[in-house]
């Protein structure tokens, strides 16, 4: 009887419908492989540089220039792509003083072989500045400036310090949010601690989780298709003597890293407070690029795609919990995909402090099976600058292992002021 | 042309694929609500139309598909989750060939493999679809990802993996059998979908029919927005098919009673027809593939018509 | 039973498949069985956490000898300007400008850049306060346990001097966003300046003050033992009078070590291709760029100290003026 009476129902709703139900799908509906459009910028090509810690790991001795020439060189390379047609190299670059970085960039580009008529620049958005020099020649190609770019990333800290030159303004005394700018980060990481109760426990067992996926990363041989060998020198601190290297692996992942030996470490940044060095980032040297074109220069070429730039979305949140930024650009780009997060099947989320990762997956409801697989900044590094593309490169390679199941994938981090960015790639196999 | 009176009310006609004078209609007593079915296959004679032969069913028959590798097969969808096979050259007391109960609620719609051959889906009211083939015991695939029950099922005429299903949570999802999920889901429309065919002439074209009461047409390689909107029906539009001679024309059939024939490439003067010869709700429709032209039509009214399309059916 | 499948009309007519068409057919789908109900595959992730090996003792890491003095301090931020010594550096707060500098020199550091010759400079200023500052010696040596060596507490100094002025409050000191963010490890190996030459001020200066304080608890037990004195002055006459050319010996040696390090570091101080490198392409009017790396995060209190460090830097390299001024800059 009841079988009739929803019969009877389902009939009656086709007659007299549920006002406007709509569908709760708003929809993998346009970004689909169908949605493919020869306009779509796709990524060819991304490579990065080992990550190294800085003024002890292999590329403490290797000048910033010579850190970023073999990525610009890699992805013209191993491409085929003829370096007179890159319209241009933007690179995301953080601490160095401006001019001379861009210089330096000039410079990295000549030792890459490119010619003189292709243009360089830098782009500094803190942290994001890799991941937005990507977006920045997505964004140019789509406006038609050029077709093919570079968008890369390079941060020497081994060169390089974070500091503060000059006074600090008077003005910030009447300005919280200003003065909030001026936090180290690690205070803001113990700000994300306590406002969202992230325990010291939470925290260690992300970073054990990350050193242990990179260290089985590399095992697997998991990165051997993104790194790009830096052959530079050593100079061994004692003597002097200068050793020539190469340089094909990162170094800041630890073996048999676990939450009790990290629980021994003394927080840092405030009396018992929760960050320790072993929870976060650490401070690297590295360099990454990636190389763009739009979808129909890639068919011409012959080229296979690694991935298709979908949106990217860079939002500003509190200075003092600049931690929580991931989750607020996360879902700004998905959305503008027209996706959903749970559509998203990867994620690289850089582990700035496990505090604000950890918070950023909580609040997003993020399957930890699918954010940093492969182990995150904590274990890898966060060279500042660089980041953002090497976590790109990490992604559209890992996206391409898993083939077909894995669709979807987002790059994010927090940004230093009080920021966060995020993009959504595809991978279109 | 003729009329036939089927005992119960109709729900889904189809021609057979191999002979140009046969076919099938499902119907289900009392509106489809409660009670039996009764599966018809009718002949196209110069008298009329004739009953070849007839199954019942325990509960009400929603729709039928004929195979595409044997003239003899028919599948139909009953009310109570069971699809019946039928094989016409079997005595009857071997009839039916097969049920396969797996779908826990009323099975909607069925669509054989025009390219293939071998397969047949079934769409069903528990929010699944089910893979079939003859040969297996039991369903090869089962997709559920829909949110409310599936309405229509419908494979591409050009692609042997693809298919689309419409359903109740106002999505039409198109699906490659390769994938382990539905490769493209569109909000199509903003009430229940309760129809969708494929364009024959062009893999990448489909309509969809809803309770909104349009028709709306899409192409999947820019599913953000429908390539057409049909309207012209006063209720739900409850079945739309493309016509198989020709590329732009659809045919579809509403609770307003009525059939209404469309070209959906003219822009101001799509709808071409209209017919009215039902006096209740109009649910089934087919056109042949064998005849140009040859169509027919089932509704709650107990008669089948079979027309050619310029003609009028009453006639 | 069956005839042959009868074509669609469709089929016919031909090929249907639509440009720009995302669907595929596989190969032969016509005589497929799908009888294997394929199902989209996985691939499996990386193995989540592996490292279950309980930690075996790891060397020592400056994390992990590292005390609560960090506290609140934006570790490693080469803070500048804070001026303001904490209670620990009570003997600093004459000097605000010493503390800081001493600390961002070596965190600037890098590499046998010259970064101790402009450091050595500013040594020169903040002389009094420093030595005043490192009057007690032992408390960086109790602070700070292996790795120390000669050159550790200078640096760790620096770095705590900044870290606790950091925790004092953002009272318009120079508190410096990390340029990016991170906030340092105390891993930094910023705060670690491993190939520093050890600065031979600080170093001679604290052993002078470990003298110094030797001798000082030897006398407090004379004046309380006199007989303990006399012994004492027996036996050292005794030593001195035998030991006199072992004593002359020790003493030579010693102060080849101490005074051949600083002439050896000194050399390497000198500006290598580094210095030139970062002073380059000097850009009128920023002074930061003249000065070397670690000068950078001279803090903003003293304005004339970068232009104290910056007159060595510059006076010592002027051959990178002429590369630019060539072209034209």
């Amino acid at each position: 009887m009841d079988r009739a009476l929803l019969r009877q129902k389902v009939l009656l709703d086709h007659l007299r419908p549920a006002a406007g139900q709509g569908t709760s799908i708003t929809g993998e509906a346009c970004a689909t492989r169908a949605g493919d459009s020869g306009d779509d910028v796709v990524v060819v090509a991304a490579y990065r540089t080992p990550m190294c810690k800085a003024k002890r790991g292999g590329l403490k001795d290797t000048l910033p220039d010579d850190i970023l020439a073999p990525v610009l060189k890699a992805v013209v390379e191993r491409t085929g792509v003829n370096p007179k047609d890159i319209g241009d190299i933007v690179v995301g670059s953080v601490l160095a003083p401006g001019a001379q970085r861009a210089n330096e960039c000039r410079m990295a580009a000549f030792f890459a072989g490119f010619p003189e008529t292709v243009p360089v620049r830098t782009v500094n958005r803190q942290c994001s500045s890799g991941l937005q020099a990507v977006a920045d020649v997505a964004a140019a190609i789509k406006a038609g400036f050029y077709d093919i770019g570079i968008g890369a990333g390079i941060e020497a800290m081994s060169v390089n310090p974070m500091a503060w030159e000059g006074s600090v303004n008077p003005q910030v005394e009447q300005n919280l949010k200003a003065r909030d700018c001026l936090l180290p980060m690690g205070v803001t990481s113990e700000n994300v601690a306590e406002r969202y109760g992230i325990t010291r426990a939470d925290q260690d067992q992300m970073a054990a989780r990350s050193h242990a996926r990179a260290v089985a990363a590399w095992k697997s041989g998991r990165f051997v298709d993104e790194v790009i060998p830096v052959a530079t020198k050593i100079v061994d601190p004692k003597t002097g003597d200068e050793k020539p290297v190469t340089i094909s692996r990162d170094d800041g992942m630890r073996e048999g890293v676990t939450p009790a030996s990290l629980a021994k470490l003394k927080a840092v940044f405030k009396k018992d407070g929760s960050t320790t060095a072993g929870n976060s980032s650490q401070i690297t040297d590295g360099a990454a690029a990636v190389l763009l074109m739009k979808r129909s220069e890639a068919h011409r070429r012959g080229l296979p795609i690694l991935g298709t730039f979908r949106t990217f979305a860079a939002v500003g949140v509190d200075p003092a919990v600049m931690g929580v930024g991931p989750a607020v650009a996360i879902p700004a780009a998905v959305e503008a995909a027209g996706l959903e997060i749970r559509d998203i099947d990867l994620f690289e989320l850089n582990e700035a402090f496990a505090s604000q990762a950890t918070y950023c997956c909580r609040k997003l409801h993020l399957d930890e099976e699918k954010v940093n697989v492969n182990g995150g900044a904590i274990a890898l590094g966060h060279p500042l600058g660089c980041t953002g593309a090497r976590c790109v490169a990490t992604l559209l390679h890992e996206m391409k292992k898993r083939g077909k199941g894995c669709r979807y994938g987002v790059v994010s981090m927090c940004i230093g002021s009080g920021m966060g960015a995020a993009a959504v790639f595809e991978q279109s196999d | 042309m003729p009329i036939f009176k089927t005992a119960y009310n109709g729900y889904g006609v189809k021609f057979s694929p191999f002979l140009e004078t046969r076919l099938a209609v499902a119907t289900s007593q009392n509106f489809g609500i409660i009670g039996n079915g009764r599966q018809y296959v009718l002949e196209l004679t110069p008298q009329g139309i004739q009953e070849l032969i007839s199954f019942d069913t325990r509960d009400g028959l929603y729709d039928c598909t004929w195979s595409e590798e044997n003239e003899n097969i028919l599948v139909s969808a009953s009310g109570d989750g069971s699809v019946k096979v039928w094989d016409l050259a079997a005595p009857p007391h071997q009839n039916p060939l097969k049920s396969f109960e797996e779908h826990s609620h009323e099975v909607y719609s069925l669509d054989w493999n025009t390219v293939r051959r071998d397969v047949f889906l079934s769409g069903s009211w528990d929010d699944s679809i089910k893979l079939w083939s003859l040969g297996a015991p039991g369903s090869l695939r089962t997709f559920a990802e829909h949110k409310y029950c599936v309405y229509t099922v419908a494979w591409n005429p050009a692609h042997a993996d693809i298919f689309a299903s419409a359903s109740g949570d106002c999505t039409l999802r198109i699906w490659d059998v390769r994938q382990p999920h539905s490769t493209l889901a569109i909000p199509a429309h903003e009430f229940e979908i309760l129809a969708c065919d494929w364009n024959k002439y062009n893999d990448c074209v489909l309509v969809s029919g809803s309770v909104d009461k349009t028709i709306k047409l899409w192409d999947v390689r820019s599913p953000r927005e429908p390539m057409t909107v049909l309207q012209g029906h006063t209720y739900a539009v409850r079945r739309v098919k493309f016509s198989p001679h020709h590329a732009n024309l659809i045919a579809s059939c509403s609770y307003d009673m009525s059939l209404c024939l469309w070209d959906y490439q003219a822009p101001e003067d799509a709808l071409l027809m209209r017919y009215d010869h039902h006096t209740e709700f109009a649910v089934g429709l087919d056109l042949s593939t064998l005849v140009d032209g040859l169509m027919a039509s089932t509704a709650w009214d107990e008669t089948v018509y079979v027309w050619q399309q310029g003609q009028d059916p009453r006639l | 039973m069956s005839g042959p499948p009868r074509p669609k009309p469709w089929e016919r007519a031909g090929a249907t498949t639509a440009e720009g068409s995302p669907f595929t057919s596989s190969p032969g789908a016509a005589d497929d069985k799908l009888l294997d109900g394929r199902t989209g595959t996985t691939s499996n992730a990386v193995a989540g956490t592996s490292g279950s090996i309980l930690g075996t003792d790891q060397p020592r890491r400056p994390w992990e000898t590292q005390t609560g003095a960090y506290g609140a301090g934006g570790y490693g931020i080469r803070r500048t300007g804070l001026g303001v010594g904490t209670s620990t550096y009570g003997s600093y707060g004459s000097t605000g400008y010493g503390a800081g500098g001493y600390g961002s020199s070596y965190g600037g550091g890098g590499y046998g850049m010259s970064s101790g010759y402009s450091r050595y400079g500013g040594m020169g200023s903040s002389y009094g306060g420093g030595l005043g500052g490192y009057g007690g010696g032992s408390m960086y040596g109790s602070q700070y346990g292996g790795g120390m060596g000669t050159y550790g507490s200078a640096g760790y100094g620096g770095g705590m001097g900044m870290g606790m002025g950091m925790g004092m409050g953002m009272g318009g000191m120079g508190m410096g966003p990390m340029g990016g963010q991170m906030g340092g490890d105390p891993n930094d190996p910023n705060n670690l300046p491993p190939q520093q030459p050890p600065a031979s001020w600080m170093v001679l200066l604290q052993s002078l003050g470990n003298i110094v304080g030797f001798f000082s608890r030897i006398s407090f037990l004379v004046a309380a033992n006199t007989d303990a004195l006399n012994n004492f002055m027996s036996a050292l006459l005794f030593l001195f009078d035998r030991g006199g050319h072992l004593y002359s010996e020790l003493a030579h040696f010693v102060f080849k070590i101490l005074f051949g390090k600083l002439f050896g570091r000194r050399g390497r101080q000198l500006p290598g291709p580094r210095q030139s490198r970062t002073e380059g392409p000097a850009i009128e009017g920023t002074k930061s760029v003249p000065l070397l790396e670690g000068a950078k995060s001279a803090q903003p209190m003293q304005r004339a100290a970068p232009g104290q460090r910056a007159a060595p830097a510059q006076g010592a390299a002027p051959p990178w003026e002429n590369i630019w001024s060539g072209k034209g800059q």
